[in-house]
């Protein structure tokens, strides 16, 4: 459940980018936050590794303005992909209201990203909460890679092994390029705020 | 009916604001757009949480992407490093037997491909070194080895491609590599030796670590609200892979340091 300040009418969002090492998740953030850094007007906190990978978490938290009397705080998070990891991971999705799971499209991750998502169902059922019933987006990402000759995933496939039960938005993505990038965001931004409206009743 | 106008008007008040923030208005030329544009979503519609999509998204052509990887698919067989480079990339984030031996093995192919060409010959050699190291050291490789492979891998790929690239261009690159693997290899020779030392002087910090931090598992995945114990449990392991994060960090940092000073 979000952070819900009725004194101060504020609602906090946590939404967690999730999903399998090398996957993106950062570079998602980062696009975000070098897009639109002058609009959101925040500052994204990151702990890199000396190889370049996440260390704890990125955070980036960002104001969406006032709506139905309250104002809407967006905290973007992401995790380390990293299989050693798993305690950190579950640390950052405590209190999580939105997923977006970020599957590498690159044929060689395929059990990487399937391996992953089962991770994260274990890990919400940690905080008895529902891989099936969590605002949820998916975006398989990496498109771009299919431009230097890399075997991709084709998307049927990857509907199949990720999204066959859970049924959730689904895009294809490039976090380099910003391909749907944005729409993501948008998408699971709408959701989870529609879903805390829901429970909030 | 009153409640679905108000998620109604709710949804559109999001998707305006998400706009007003988000919307590509002047943000600068995205390189998406090369990326070709049309429908948005490979499957959008699946949400019953869903508000109307608005209007003016980025946006990718899900037909063409499948083209272009049906492309790429005709065009990888004739590229000779394409099942290398899946390799180096696959090496990058998870090391397993198959990915290396698959590395190695791809290695030793296209040292047949190339015999003739002793540049192309020289970086396949370090790229074989760098596996085998990798592959007997796994997880616990010097954390720049990922670098240098990618590294050596992409001057590699510069050489083979670029059919009009002086002999001393090539050399050039071959060296600069071979520095940075050279320079690896002194840095892991000291690793090595500061953990022997380290190891002599306390002996008996392993076994600590593993009793502060016990591991708990939960049976099966609905059955339990998390406790507090357990919470701190979660914690402890977190701080404990921090910590142990922090430790590799600093002593690559200090290797370093070590290797500034005696450069000076």
């Amino acid at each position: 459940m979000a952070f819900v300040n009725l004194k101060n009418k504020e609602i906090q969002v946590k939404i967690v980018y999730y999903g399998p090492g090398r996957g993106g998740k950062t570079t998602n953030l980062e696009y975000i936050y070098k897009r639109f850094r002058k609009r959101i007007n925040t500052e994204m906190v990151t702990v890199k590794t000396h190889g370049d990978r996440t260390l704890f978490f990125d955070f980036l938290p960002f104001d969406i303005g006032v709506i139905n009397g309250y104002d809407v705080k967006i905290q973007l998070y992401t995790v380390p992909g990293q299989v050693k990891y798993n305690a950190t991971r579950r640390l950052v999705l405590r209190g999580v209201d939105g997923i977006v799971f970020v599957a590498d499209a690159m044929a060689v991750r395929r059990d990487k990203n399937i391996l992953s998502l089962k991770n994260l169902q274990e890990n919400l059922a940690n905080y008895k909460k529902s891989i099936f019933k969590i605002p949820c987006v998916m975006q398989y990402n990496k498109v771009d890679l299919s431009e230097q000759g890399i075997p991709l995933l084709p998307v049927e496939v990857l509907e199949k092994d990720l999204n066959d039960q859970l049924k959730r938005p689904s895009f294809k993505a490039s976090a380099l390029n910003g391909t749907n990038v944005v729409m993501t965001l948008k998408k699971i931004i709408s959701m989870t705020v529609a879903s805390i409206k829901r429970d909030l009743k | 009916m009153v409640d679905t106008n108000k998620d109604d008007k709710l949804d559109l008040e999001i998707a305006k604001r998400l706009d007003d923030l988000f919307g590509e208005g002047d943000a600068s030329s995205d390189k998406s757009k090369a990326l070709k544009a049309d429908d948005p979503t490979v499957n959008e519609n699946k949400s019953p949480d869903q508000p109307p999509a608005p209007a003016d998204e980025e946006i990718f052509e899900l037909e063409d992407a499948v083209a272009d990887e049906t492309n790429a698919e005709h065009t990888s067989g004739a590229y000779p490093l394409a099942e290398l480079k899946n390799m180096v990339l696959s090496i990058d984030w998870e090391i397993t037997d198959e990915v290396l031996s698959g590395f190695l093995s791809q290695i030793d192919g296209l040292k047949n491909i190339y015999k003739n060409e002793k540049i192309i010959l020289m970086f396949l050699q370090l790229l074989g070194s760098l596996g085998e190291y990798i592959k007997t050291n796994r997880g616990k490789a010097h954390p720049k080895t990922f670098k240098i492979l990618n590294s050596v891998f992409a001057r590699l790929e510069d050489v083979a491609l670029a059919e009009d690239m002086p002999e001393l261009e090539k050399k050039k690159l071959l060296k600069t590599e071979m520095s940075k693997y050279k320079q690896l290899r002194k840095q892991v020779a000291q690793k090595k030796a500061n953990k022997v030392s380290r190891r002599q002087a306390k002996p008996i910090q392993k076994d600590k670590l593993r009793l502060r931090t016990p591991k708990k598992k939960s049976a099966t995945p609905f059955d339990k609200v998390p406790t507090a114990a357990e919470s701190y449990d979660t914690l402890a392991e977190a701080v404990e892979e921090l910590k142990q994060f922090i430790h590799a960090e600093l002593s690559v940092l200090k290797q370093e340091l070590k290797m500034l000073k005696k450069s000076r």
